[in-house]
């Protein structure tokens, strides 16, 4: 199950958090590229492909998105909305990962069609553990839409 | 062609008039060599020993009635000529003699006599010339038979049109046809209608460039058979040099056509036999795989719940059965994989191999990390090939340097050779390399089949290369120096024709 | 609240497979599990959604937290049982795991496209299996949040 280094969308828009997840993701030593969306907006704008994101070799469609839920102005539904309702963008995974532990979040996100529904660890060795299971699970062992499939 | 001395055989039986013909001859100063004779008997003689350029013959001679020398000339040798030279300045005479095939005539008077040398002269010229026309005509003649022979007997048909791309000439009829059916037509109604537009733009573009130039068409032939034409164009030009006709010379090619086609049906069906091979060991390594991972799971379930609770044998029975579960699976995953090469390509496109290299040191990643290989690269190409395929290619051959590693720490290097064609991708490494003997089995898929031995794995992963580099219409070969390394070659059109994709 | 459980409860999943081979590995693989769960099988689409619905002989099945679906079944195949359950406004939050033999990229992007949570297909031996019940079980079970029955 050899695939190529796959290429993720962190869209968060609290820098600590960032930060704790490009770490987490060092330290586990994935060679993937991450790609950091601030907020919603930025987010929508990469994946529609608006402005400088137009350009795929240097931003290019990501096989994962990892999404907050709480984020000003367009937060994290509406992006995961408008994912799940555009043909080809709806097929990219997208695992939410927030700090809220919600039913009602969860029940919302999975009814939109979040893939999957992860709560922020308080720790950083807890984020060590949750980025370790994302690789192990949806970078190895889940066969993602194929490369070129996803978007142009 | 000037005669310097001019030998006359002269017969008179007149010594006197002998003397003033001889005369005037001498005022020459040798221009004549004058042979005489002086009587019929001694004419005949001297006529049969030949070499004359002339002959001058009184009128009247003992023994010959009239003007019968001339006769006897003319049978003993045809177009030597005759002067006659007469006693009498009668007209008649003149004229009779002119009419029985003298040249000319002189009177044998003092104020006469005195043009005869002119007279033989301007005799023989007349004569020459008339010979040498003749001579011209003739092999004017046998030269233009010869042609209408050749052009008549030729396989070809050779036909003439003007510029409005009527038949003028052909050089025989089309079968079933006469010539008058033909001459006078336009071209196009013996030219099967599809194939129209290419002699009607190289005719035209002959008549316009009077360059010559050369088309396929086809007609159709007898029994209704298409019949291929190749067609070669010989512009006609006149004095000017601008062109009144086009000459084509149609050669029957239907037979070498046919061959061809079959040729290309053949090569279709082998094609599409292979495709058919292809898919089905597709289908049957897809399909095995479903009973073979049941076999290979329950064997080894069995293996993990009662190993140890049975015997010894049974624990070697379940060892063999997994192993051969195992080994099988890999097999099947091989032929699929191989298969996959023809049956799952994807289009050519501009692929950039530099991106390439890094995918597929990726995808084999831990093999690198576990050899501690280093691998380096020149700066590589775009070229037209199948992205994924490419990567599998590249994977493949480091995957192979690395399974071949020496005692050293395997150093790879890919580099790349531009020529006008193609590109050279060469990847280098420092492993035990490759004996001679073994290297041309090395592509071939049968032997990888079976992996036993120190060097074992996945070991059709050349075969698999070889089959992509095929795909692309490229060659694939390798330099090797037992106990130093090996270099894989492999070569990638930079224009692709026909893949199997 | 232990995470190695739904509330207390063992984790339910329910597999929809019409291979019992397969049926049977994966209730071996999930076996060994760290966590508590019990599995049901149903062995086509039809089973699939009257076991959802609480239909007939499935009165008393207890909704699923985790659906293991095949694709390549008879009668009512995987495929439309994506859709159906998708589709419906009460099902749809349960995440759906496809586990299929088939890597073909057709099968791949229409899981997708009908919001399949995730794709894995069927490991070719016995260890490979209980590698994947076990990343299943590691993320499904212990770190990802399931929606609550």
């Amino acid at each position: 199950m050899d695939r190529f280094p796959a290429h993720i969308l962190l869209v968060e828009d609290s820098p600590m958090d960032v930060e704790l997840t490009l770490d987490a993701f060092r330290q586990v030593r994935l060679q993937n590229e991450i790609q950091v969306a601030n907020n919603g907006q930025e987010a929508l704008d990469y994946l529609f492909g608006i402005g400088d994101c137009a350009d795929r070799q240097k931003y290019p469609m990501p096989d994962l998105i990892l999404l907050d839920l709480k984020m000003p102005k367009v937060d994290g539904y509406e992006v995961l909305r408008r994912i799940k309702n555009t043909p080809i963008l709806k097929r990219i995974p997208v695992i939410i990962l927030t700090s809220s532990k919600e039913e009602g979040d969860r029940a919302l996100s999975y009814d939109i069609g979040a893939n999957s529904y992860l709560v922020k660890p308080v720790s950083f060795e807890g984020f060590l553990g949750v980025v370790g299971h994302i690789a192990d699970y949806w970078l190895t062992l889940n066969v993602g839409p194929p490369e070129g499939e996803n978007g142009n | 062609m000037a005669i310097d001395v001019i030998t006359v055989l002269y017969v008179d039986d007149s010594p006197f008039d002998r003397d003033l013909v001889f005369h005037a001859l001498q005022k020459e100063h040798g221009g004549f060599n004058v042979i005489e004779a002086d009587s019929r008997e001694e004419f005949e003689n001297k006529l049969a020993m030949g070499g004359y350029d002339i002959v001058l013959s009184d009128f009247n001679i003992l023994g010959f009635e009239g003007l019968q020398v001339l006769d006897m000339v003319h049978a003993i040798i045809p177009g030597l000529p005759v002067i006659i030279v007469t006693g009498t300045g009668n007209e008649e005479v003149a004229v009779e003699a002119l009419k029985k095939g003298a040249d000319d005539y002189v009177v044998k008077s003092p104020s006469h006599i005195r043009r005869l040398p002119q007279t033989i002269y301007s005799v023989i010229d007349t004569k020459r010339s008339k010979i040498e026309r003749m001579q011209v005509q003739r092999e004017l003649q046998e030269s233009e038979a010869r042609w209408q022979s050749l052009v008549a007997n030729a396989p070809n048909f050779i036909t003439i049109v003007d510029s409005s791309h009527v038949i003028e000439f052909i050089n025989h009829p089309v079968q079933g046809l006469t010539l008058g059916d033909v001459i006078g037509n336009s071209i196009y109604e013996f030219i099967t209608p599809e194939y129209h537009d290419l002699p009607r733009r190289f005719i035209a573009e002959a008549f316009r460039t009077g360059e010559s130039g050369s088309y396929i068409s086809t007609a159709t032939g007898n029994q209704n058979n298409i019949a291929w034409y190749e067609n070669s164009l010989a512009p006609i030009k006149n004095a000017d040099g601008s062109v009144v006709s086009v000459a084509i010379i149609a050669s029957d090619i239907t037979e070498r056509k046919q061959a061809e086609m079959r040729l290309t049906e053949m090569m279709e069906d082998l094609q599409r036999s292979n495709k058919e091979l292809e898919r089905f060991a597709y289908v049957v390594s897809h399909d095995l795989q479903e009973p073979l991972r049941m076999v290979a799971s329950y064997v080894q379930l069995l293996e993990k719940r009662y190993k140890d609770q049975l015997d010894q044998d049974a624990n070697d029975f379940i060892n063999f059965a997994a192993d051969g579960a195992i080994r099988m699976q890999r097999m099947i995953l091989d032929i699929l994989e191989y298969s996959r090469v023809g049956t799952r390509g994807q289009a050519f496109e501009q692929t950039d191999l530099n991106l390439v290299l890094t995918k597929a040191m990726a995808n084999v990643g831990g093999q690198i990390e576990d050899s501690g290989a280093l691998i380096t690269n020149d700066e590589l190409p775009q070229v037209l090939a199948d992205e994924i395929q490419m990567v599998q290619l590249l994977q493949n051959l480091i995957g192979n340097a690395i399974k071949f590693r020496s005692e050293d720490t395997p150093l790879i290097h890919i580099s790349s050779l531009e020529d006008e064609a193609e590109w050279t991708i060469s990847v280098k490494d420092n492993g035990i390399g490759i004996h001679r003997e073994h290297q041309d089995k090395i592509f071939a898929v049968s032997r990888r089949l079976h992996p036993i031995g120190k060097y074992t794995g996945s070991g059709i992963g050349l075969a698999i290369a070889a089959r992509i580099v095929d795909r692309h219409g490229g060659r694939i070969w390798l330099e090797s120096d037992p106990g130093k390394g090996s270099v894989f070659y492999l070569t990638i059109p930079k224009k692709q024709g026909m893949s199997d994709a | 609240m232990p995470s190695n459980t739904n509330n207390g409860q063992p984790f339910q999943i329910l597999m929809v497979d019409d291979s019992p081979g397969d049926i049977r590995l994966a209730q071996e693989a999930f076996r060994e599990s760290k966590t508590a769960n019990e599995m049901h099988a149903v062995e086509n689409g039809i089973e699939a959604m009257a076991y959802l619905r609480n239909q007939e002989k499935y009165a008393d099945a207890i909704r699923p937290d985790l659906i293991l679906l095949d694709l390549n079944m008879p009668g009512k195949d995987g495929r439309q049982v994506l859709e159906e359950i998708k589709a419906d406004d009460d099902l749809r939050q349960i995440p759906i795991i496809v586990l299929t033999i088939s890597n073909q990229e057709s099968d791949i992007i229409n899981a997708y496209d009908l919001h399949a949570n995730c794709y894995i297909t069927k490991p070719i031996d016995l260890h490979r299996f209980i590698e994947v019940a076990t990343a299943i079980e590691d993320f499904w079970l212990t770190i990802a949040k399931l929606p609550r029955r």
